[in-house]
């Protein structure tokens, strides 16, 4: 047990205590804000191109974001305690301010997504019978009100909660970024920069997981993937990830460059200790290589096939669902395995496979988000109607 | 206003849902909390009636006074007798001998504090425990190396 002590100075050095669970976290609740965001840049900001997924963003951000406490339940065990920190917040901690924030995010996001599939909740009320009618028509809060005014209304409402949601999702990630970065006693974690590195890598991580899910649901459904539908998501992930990739290397440059006391140890952390995850995967698989997929997206448009275009997003929006996943993994796992003395290294964290914080709970956890999906998709579909139904409340 | 019936109902049953969180939580916090501070104080309580694992300071000297006055003249006398032994509550329970006390004897634990590090006091006796055993390059440190030498006598008051 005390193998690792033995070149360490404070005992709370030689146990990586945030596990697996801990990376996985910040990834979903990134997944969650990215998500919101595609929605909103068609709802708020008007870009009608992204219409075929606007659906699907909004109820992806709402799938991740009911699993987004999970793995946090996995790592502490004990999950009755979980809402005494909603029932009894401290108002100076940042983590009871989590719990109102999800709270406030969750509504919103509920909300939202009510208004904007009302129409089809009123129709599958009206198309179905017994228990289900009874079911859907509570869910319609019996209202079966389809009118144009209706639905302007509606559409009124969604733009503000598409706005609102804007710094929600803001908060709900920049959150979990301040927490690393408050944590002043590590070297790698202690700068500002830290919630915004994992705001921007949030929202590319959002926008990436929509490119994929919107590719493999069109594909199954047999339909036609809209060619400037991908291209915008193309062009936006592009800007997103160059500016995530810029903060990321920023942090690490200005660290280096100034070789203050904290680079003797974080130097050789990411030379030695987490290269093969933070330069090999993070930098080069991940960055470099999307970063020229995308080049290739956004600059030769003229040029490019639909088909070609969908094969160089899906490739690329995959291996940026890598990046981000090797960022949360270097910060939470990287930011763990040296001294906060400055002394040493630890071994490097392997996670298990079994167990409560292992490689199976986490994949159990990734999978429910896709499952809701699934089981909303049965009712009210995901992608929208085919051409030729406009609908005013989208 | 036409046509609004749909959103004053969300609207109400937000309002009821708000209305449920507040009075949920006026009965899900316990009695109990705030009263001497941000805590259940009830929870003081149920740990006071919880049987001590570990022994006060001078819990040992009660019977071995002879070791407890060899260690407080020595080195050792800041480090309690729980760090090498097991738990009081494993010796004694209801105020007698309950089982032999157990001793741990691996030489991690002297290493805990003696293995030679930079970061140390300089006064803090420190030793590579390889070099200092004379072992050739990969031979394992054997399990008890150090009470080979250093005997209890040693160790008690130093």
């Amino acid at each position: 047990m005390h193998e690792q002590a033995m070149n360490f100075l404070f005992p709370n050095d030689f146990h990586i205590m945030w596990s697996l669970m801990i990376v996985l976290y910040p990834y979903i609740t990134g997944l969650v804000a990215g998500a919101f965001i595609v929605s909103s840049l068609y709802h708020v900001f008007g870009r009608s191109e992204l219409k075929p997924v606007a659906r699907l963003s909004m109820v992806a951000s709402l799938s991740f974001l009911l699993v987004a406490t999970m793995p946090l339940l996995a790592h502490l065990g004990h999950p009755e305690r979980a809402l005494n920190i909603v029932i009894t917040p401290h108002f100076t901690s940042a983590m009871s301010a989590f719990g109102m924030i999800y709270g406030i995010y969750l509504i919103l996001v509920i909300v939202e997504i009510w208004l904007i599939y009302r129409k089809e909740i009123i129709e599958l009320a009206m198309r179905s019978t017994g228990f289900k009618r009874w079911f859907f028509a509570a869910v319609a809060l019996g209202v079966y009100d389809i009118s144009d005014e209706s639905r302007a209304i509606d559409h009124r409402i969604i733009v503000v909660l598409a706005a609102v949601g804007i710094p929600a999702a803001s908060i709900l990630h920049g959150y979990v970024g301040f927490m690393f970065g408050s944590v002043k006693a590590n070297a790698f974690w202690s700068t500002p920069l830290m919630p915004i590195i994992f705001l921007f890598s949030a929202v590319t991580s959002g926008i990436a997981m929509i490119v994929v899910l919107y590719i493999i649901l069109t594909k199954l459904n047999s339909r036609q993937i809209a060619g400037d539908c991908v291209q915008s998501l193309a062009q936006w992930l592009w800007l997103f990830a160059t500016l995530t990739v810029t903060l990321e290397l920023l942090e690490i440059v200005s660290l280096s460059y100034a070789q203050d006391e904290e680079w003797l140890i974080v130097g050789p952390l990411i030379r030695d200790k987490i290269a093969v995850s933070f330069i090999g995967i993070q930098m080069i698989f991940g960055s470099l290589i999307p970063f020229i997929l995308l080049g290739i997206v956004v600059l030769m448009r003229r040029y490019l096939t639909d088909t070609l275009r969908t094969v160089i997003s899906f490739i690329a929006a995959s291996i940026l669902l890598i990046q981000v996943f090797a960022m949360r993994w270097n910060v939470v796992i990287g930011g763990q395995i040296f001294s906060k003395s400055g002394i040493g290294f630890r071994e490097n964290y392997v996670p298990e496979l079994g167990g409560r914080e292992g490689v199976g709970m986490a994949l159990l956890i990734v999978t429910i988000p896709f499952l809701v999906m699934l089981l909303f998709n049965k009712f009210l579909p995901l992608t929208p109607p085919p051409e030729g139904q406009v609908d005013a409340g989208e | 206003m036409e046509h609004t019936k749909h959103i004053w109902r969300i609207s109400l049953l937000l309002l009821l849902v708000l209305i449920g969180a507040v009075l949920g939580r006026h009965f899900l916090i316990p009695d109990s909390f705030g009263k001497a501070g941000f805590y259940r104080y009830d929870a003081l309580v149920e740990l006071m009636g919880k049987e001590p694992v570990h022994g006060a300071p001078d819990s040992c000297a009660d019977c071995h006074d002879e070791k407890a006055l060899a260690k407080a003249a020595g080195l050792h006398r800041s480090v309690q007798c729980e760090v090498c032994h097991d738990v009081l509550s494993s010796h004694i329970r209801d105020d007698d001998k309950y089982a032999d006390m157990a001793i741990n004897r691996s030489y991690k634990l002297c290493a805990y504090c003696h293995q030679k590090l930079v970061a140390r006091p300089a006064a803090m006796v420190q030793v590579d425990i390889a070099e200092h055993l004379e072992l050739a390059p990969g031979d394992a440190i054997p399990a008890e190396a150090c009470l080979e030498c250093h005997d209890s006598e040693n160790i008690h008051a130093p």
